[in-house]
């Protein structure tokens, strides 16, 4: 493997207690500094289990995992928590934190056990809340904002953790079309930054011009992966969800269609 | 901007922390208060003069009060911060820290020795803690058996099934009980109350609280993340497993040793966490210690009343129900009752 990778996951698989197929089948991936992986594929293909090996939350049966060229599974949990960071697709607030003090919780891998946030901490808390425009929410109760919002805090909170991988499960979905292009101006600003993004979406038009490698995945195994433009065709598009689908090309983008709506 | 969020954060910090302050400063003079509070020489009120020469009223002051008055902090406070935690663990507001089969396995044991054994106070004691650790233990034991949901599901179906278990116990127990010497007994013990604390079961529970509260107050921040999903709290750098089990027991095992000194007393560690929260936020930082000297007064007020009020002692317990209830109203129907701008 390349010095440059920060992610090398070969040939993954996992299967959960009693299952009788693996969640996961021999998935491959390399992810350089600041690129982009949108991961697409009908529900249950395997996107979250994916998502939750790379973060070590959960263990491969088999396979090899490479962080920074290191072994995954030979790393203390708060080391892989200060490269690797998570927003997860449903997040459950069951305490009236209010926003601020729920977005400097994404300062715990850099802290200790016993450790309080820091002013620095603080600092970064709140500038992460600027960054999405979310500074008005600030004090506002976790218990009050709308779904799209507690989303976008919960990236806030991942932002904080100023991780060099981060991983999205499904950040686009239950947003509105502003939202979702705030969500992708965002990953485009981090990928620049250097931070590397993995994102897992049911919309193939929203990949384009943000992820520049597409992994498409069906029943745990990979149908392609690849760049974006080569791999989101017709045939491939078509085998991974089961329908026929159209990729159009129009005005030199391509727009990705079901055939039974043309 | 930045001035604007450095100076309105330390007017919040500042806020929190002279509400704790106070909490604190008002902790230890109801608990100056408490001592000169009785029925010696006449009710209510012992004249501090009379400790000069007046030798039962040196040994009532010294030997009764004080450590009965510190019993009832360390139990509040062991009660309240437990029940901040095990909400938090079980991310449900609506936990008690019997819950894990504590309160139910202490309250066989005490009712197997006064029963059974007819039984000094201290064996009853002894007792009752043997079996709050024994349903403790059941409850985890049998969590790790059960093939249905997550951890934290488990240990609830576990803890409410071992808690049926010795509540049935009780139940029967107490059915055999003869109504004229055992049953009284039994039940005065089951409503809970300090009446029976000398120094030796001040003694007894220090080392338990201290531990317990040290390790909570230690942890008081990263404790927010066991509220969050499972695998954010693992993301963001969690050893989910071993930082829930280590605040558990820290809490559970001091419960158990303020349940087997001073009975079943409820709503403190249901509803202290709530009124701590609700003044200051939900962040455990700040409501820990909240909780912590919220408790301490309450109970400290509560057991001085159940003392003073009347001829007899009043079960703390009933007390504890009785002024918690109508303190929790009035606070729940006010609103912007908040140490929060």
């Amino acid at each position: 493997m390349s010095k440059t990778d920060l992610l090398h996951a070969k040939d993954l698989r996992f299967a959960f207690d009693g299952a009788s197929e693996p969640a996961v089948d021999g998935v491959s991936l390399r992810l350089g500094e600041g690129e982009v992986l949108a991961i697409l594929g009908p529900n249950g293909a395997g996107k979250t289990t994916l998502l939750h090996l790379l973060n070590g939350i959960l263990r491969p049966q088999s396979g090899q995992l490479y962080l920074e060229g290191q072994d995954l599974s030979a790393r203390p949990r708060s080391q892989i928590s200060r490269v690797v960071g998570l927003v997860p697709q449903f997040e459950h607030v069951a305490f009236e934190y209010s926003v601020e003090e729920y977005v400097l919780m994404g300062r715990a891998p850099h802290l200790g056990m016993l450790e309080l946030p820091t002013p620095s901490d603080r600092r970064l808390a709140v500038e992460s809340l600027n960054q999405l425009g979310l500074l008005a929410l600030r004090h506002r109760s976790m218990l009050e904002l709308s779904g799209g919002e507690r989303q976008m805090v919960v990236l806030a909170r991942a932002l904080a953790q100023q991780a060099r991988l981060l991983l999205m499960d499904e950040p686009l979905a239950h947003l509105d079309l502003s939202n979702k292009g705030r969500i992708l101006g965002v990953i485009r600003q981090l990928s620049v930054a250097g931070v590397t993004v993995v994102f897992t979406t049911h919309e193939p038009d929203m990949v384009q011009g943000v992820a520049q490698q597409v992994l498409l995945m069906r029943e745990g195994r990979v149908v392609a992966s690849g760049r974006t433009e080569t791999v989101l065709t017709s045939e491939t598009l078509s085998q991974t969800y089961g329908v026929a689908i159209r990729v159009l090309m129009v005005d030199g983008v391509s727009l990705v269609r079901l055939e039974a709506m043309l | 901007m930045r001035l604007d969020h450095e100076s309105s954060q330390r007017v919040r910090g500042a806020g929190r922390r002279s509400g704790l302050a106070l909490l604190l400063l008002s902790l230890i003079l109801l608990a100056g208060a408490s001592l000169f509070l009785g029925r010696y020489p006449a009710p209510y009120w012992t004249p501090p003069a009379l400790l000069a020469n007046d030798e039962l009223a040196q040994r009532l002051v010294l030997s009764l009060r004080l450590p009965r008055i510190l019993a009832a902090i360390m139990m509040g406070s062991t009660l309240a911060a437990a029940g901040l935690i095990f909400q938090m663990v079980f991310r449900n507001p609506l936990v008690e820290p019997g819950l894990l089969g504590v309160s139910q396995g202490a309250a066989l044991g005490a009712a197997l020795s006064i029963l059974a054994l007819q039984a000094s106070p201290l064996m009853t004691e002894i007792s009752a803690a043997v079996f709050a650790l024994l349903g403790l233990s059941l409850s985890f034991l049998l969590a790790r058996r059960i093939r249905y949901g997550g951890w934290v599901l488990r240990l609830i179906l576990a803890g409410i099934a071992v808690s049926a278990l010795f509540g049935a116990g009780v139940g029967m127990l107490k059915y055999a009980a003869d109504p004229l010497s055992e049953l009284p007994e039994l039940t005065f013990w089951l409503l809970g109350g300090l009446w029976g604390v000398t120094w030796r079961e001040t003694v007894f529970l220090l080392p338990p609280v201290a531990l317990s509260l040290v390790l909570a107050w230690a942890m008081r921040w990263r404790m927010n993340l066991l509220t969050l999903s499972d695998e954010s709290a693992i993301s963001l750098g969690s050893r989910l497993r071993r930082e829930r089990s280590l605040v558990l027991l820290g809490a559970v095992v001091a419960v158990a040793a303020v349940t087997a000194v001073g009975g079943i007393v409820g709503w403190v560690g249901l509803i202290i966490p709530h009124v701590a929260r609700r003044l200051f936020g939900a962040d455990a930082a700040h409501a820990l210690p909240a909780a912590v000297l919220l408790g301490g007064i309450f109970v400290l007020v509560c057991d001085t009343a159940a003392r003073t009020l009347l001829g007899g002692e009043i079960p703390l317990g009933i007390l504890t129900s009785f002024i918690g209830a109508l303190g929790f109203a009035l606070l729940m129907m006010h609103t912007g009752v908040r140490l929060r701008p």
